[in-house]
Parts: C-alpha cells; sequence; structure tokens
C-alpha cells in the first residue's frame, strides 16, 4: 500500500536522476547522477540502493530485471521507473521548493551566484 | 584478476565471498554494479575501489533487506511486496537472514568459550559450553535441514515461479522433528568428546543436555510458528493459481 509520506531531499534527489534517466536508470546511473545534482555531497552506492528500496516500498518507483549482459559478467540491471505517486510526488517537492526560492530571492538574492 | 577481452573483472572467488555475504534478493543486480564500476576505474584504482565499494555497499543493501524481510509478512495480501517474485525473494531473503544469524552466533559463541574457558574449569565454562555445542549444532540444523537461500532465475515464466515458491515453501513446512533429533548428534558428540577430553572430572553433562534440549526446542517452536506462515502463503498461492 503506497503511503503518502513527503519526500526528502535525498529521495528528490533519487527520483529527479530517475525520471531523467529514462529506461537506464539503475544503481550505477543513478548514483553518477544523483552526484552530478548533488555537487556538494558524496552519495554512495549502498545509500541510493537503501532509497531505492524505500521508495519501491511506497509505490513511488517500480523495478525489472533487465536482460543480463556480458559487461556486467552476465548480470542482469535492476531498472526504476517513476509510477504516478511519485511523479506527484516530485512535482509537489518541485513547487514547494519554487515557492521557496521566489519568497527568499527578494531577500537573498539569487542563491545559484552565491553558490558559484 | 580475471580479465576478459573487453572488460576486466574481480577475481571470481572474491565475487564468491561478496555473493554469500548478500541477500540472495539483491544479489544479482548488487553484483553487477559493483563488477560495472570495477571495469570503469583505472587499473591501480580497482582494487582498493572495489573494496571500498564492497565496504559501503554491503551494509546498506543488508540493513535495507533486513527491514523490507521484517515489513513483510509472508501470506498476506496487503503485504509489502505483494506480488510473486517479491512474496518468492522475501522468503529467500528470510532464509538468508536466519542462517547468517545462526552462523555468526555460532562463531561468538565459540570465541567467548575460548575466552572464558582460561583457568579453571567452572560453572561458566560449563554454560559457555553448552551455548556454544547448543548454536553450533543449531547452526548446523538450520543449513542442513532448510538448506540455503536460493538466488531465484528471472527467466521463470509465472507458472515455473509459482511452482518455484512452492516447492520451496513445501520444503520448509515438511522440516520434522526428525531433523531435529538428527541435527543433534553432532551436538552430542561434541558434548561427549568434551567431557572425555576436555575435563575428565567434569561433571555438568546432565546440565550441557538439558541447555541442548532446551535450545531446541526453542528453534522447534520458532519453527512452527514460521510453518503457520508457510502455510497461509500456500493457501494464498492456491488461491491465486485457482484465479490464474
Amino acid at each position: 500500500m503506497p503511503r503518502s509520506d513527503s519526500l526528502g531531499q535525498f529521495e528528490q534527489l533519487v527520483l529527479t536522476a530517475i525520471v531523467t534517466l529514462g529506461d537506464n536508470a539503475y544503481g550505477v546511473t543513478i548514483q553518477k547522477t544523483v552526484h552530478q545534482l548533488a555537487s556538494s555531497k558524496a552519495a554512495t552506492l549502498g545509500a541510493i540502493y537503501v532509497a531505492l528500496d524505500r521508495l519501491e516500498d511506497k509505490g513511488l518507483v517500480s523495478s525489472w530485471l533487465s536482460e543480463p549482459t556480458a559487461a556486467r559478467g552476465g548480470r542482469a540491471k535492476r531498472c526504476y521507473r517513476v509510477e504516478a505517486p511519485g511523479e506527484r510526488a516530485l512535482k509537489e517537492s518541485l513547487a514547494t521548493a519554487r515557492r521557496m526560492a521566489n519568497s527568499v530571492m527578494p531577500i537573498w538574492g539569487d542563491p545559484h551566484k552565491e553558490l558559484g | 584478476m580475471s580479465t576478459t577481452a573487453s572488460h576486466p573483472s574481480p577475481p571470481r572467488w572474491m565475487q564468491a565471498a561478496v555473493s554469500s555475504l548478500l541477500p540472495p534478493a539483491a544479489r544479482e543486480p548488487v553484483l553487477g554494479d559493483l563488477e560495472e564500476r570495477f571495469a570503469e576505474r583505472g587499473a591501480h584504482a580497482r582494487w582498493l575501489g572495489y573494496v571500498g565499494d564492497v565496504a559501503t555497499t554491503l551494509p546498506h543493501v543488508v540493513r535495507s533487506q533486513i527491514r523490507r524481510s521484517l515489513t513483510c509478512e509472508l501470506g498476506r495480501g496487503a503485504s509489502v511486496s505483494a506480488n510473486l517474485r517479491g512474496r518468492a525473494e522475501q522468503l529467500q531473503t528470510q532464509i538468508w537472514i536466519r542462517n547468517i544469524v545462526l552462523l555468526f552466533s555460532a562463531v561468538i559463541c565459540i570465541g567467548a568459550f575460548v575466552v572464558n574457558a582460561r583457568g579453571v574449569w567452572s560453572f561458566h565454562e560449563t554454560v559457555t559450553l553448552a551455548m556454544t555445542i547448543g548454536w553450533v549444532g543449531a547452526a548446523w540444523q538450520s543449513c542442513r535441514a532448510l538448506g540455503w537461500s536460493k538466488v531465484i532465475p528471472w527467466s521463470l515464466s509465472p507458472e515455473q515461479l509459482r511452482a518455484f515458491h512452492r516447492r520451496e515453501l513445501i520444503r520448509h513446512m515438511n522440516l520434522g522433528c526428525r531433523a531435529f533429533v538428527y541435527g543433534s548428534v553432532p551436538a552430542i558428540v561434541l558434548i561427549l568428546y568434551a567431557l572425555a577430553v576436555g575435563s575428565p572430572s567434569f561433571r555438568g553433562g546432565p546440565m550441557l543436555l538439558g541447555a541442548i534440549a532446551m535450545q531446541n526446542l526453542v528453534i522447534a517452536q520458532t519453527y512452527r510458528m514460521e510453518r503457520g506462515r508457510y502455510r497461509r502463503e500456500l493457501d494464498l498461492l492456491d488461491r491465486e493459481a485457482d484465479l490464474v
């Protein structure tokens, strides 16, 4: 039964990575994308697996095993896709982040410039 | 390091060691991801990187799988993993967890006994010896009678998967008292050996046997409860098969 928990920041990053990767979203590629998105934080493969399991338990993503490939020693990849509740949750998080940015930017200015 | 023409891969013994520490549900994709990362690195950083990846990945994967296994109850349609494959994987994960816990606890008991059994033989040595022998026997019983966890091939069709899951459930349900009696034989032999060689003046035999019997009773009771869960899961499988 999917739960309607709000997303943590790491979960948002993982969901964003899955959306951007499309059909090629599996452990290694998700970890690389999350690493690029969260430039200041290192994400280990283990942390990615935990987040993916949690998102799957919440019903926000689903997974399937792909065909085995020689490049992985004949092992399959566990690929992920974002389900409708996950898409909704991510959109809500993005809207909240946008509202926060709009409120703060008149006071602090553009945070992108400050952080380089 | 074994290397194919196109990409390098970690040695087989290392992969086998990592594989045995991974829960069956996560084994194939995690090993594949680790191997992919191994191949991506430069030759000088492969080994260190692989060991680092294993060290940072294993505890997370094991913790996550244990959490999923504990929150999923077989035989309940509304479980976390309600699909057939998820339930079959959860059963294998539960078997893996039980074997790993028993093996680790046996090692800890042996260690405690070795540390404790210095100097004069006394009551504490008797207790730790009983615990050690009992747990080694329990680990042996579990691994021998119930077997190791299995990775479920992805190529199985739904019907084959249902048959596989059914076979596994029945295998675990058919464990009877006889297996416990047979399982106790090596423990009893070890007791006799310890009595004869370890301490000729030892007088705690009945207590040792009592401790072993108590541990076997606890394990038997646990398995009986598990059998109830497996029965419910088998009923659910039958209902699903009828619907199909």
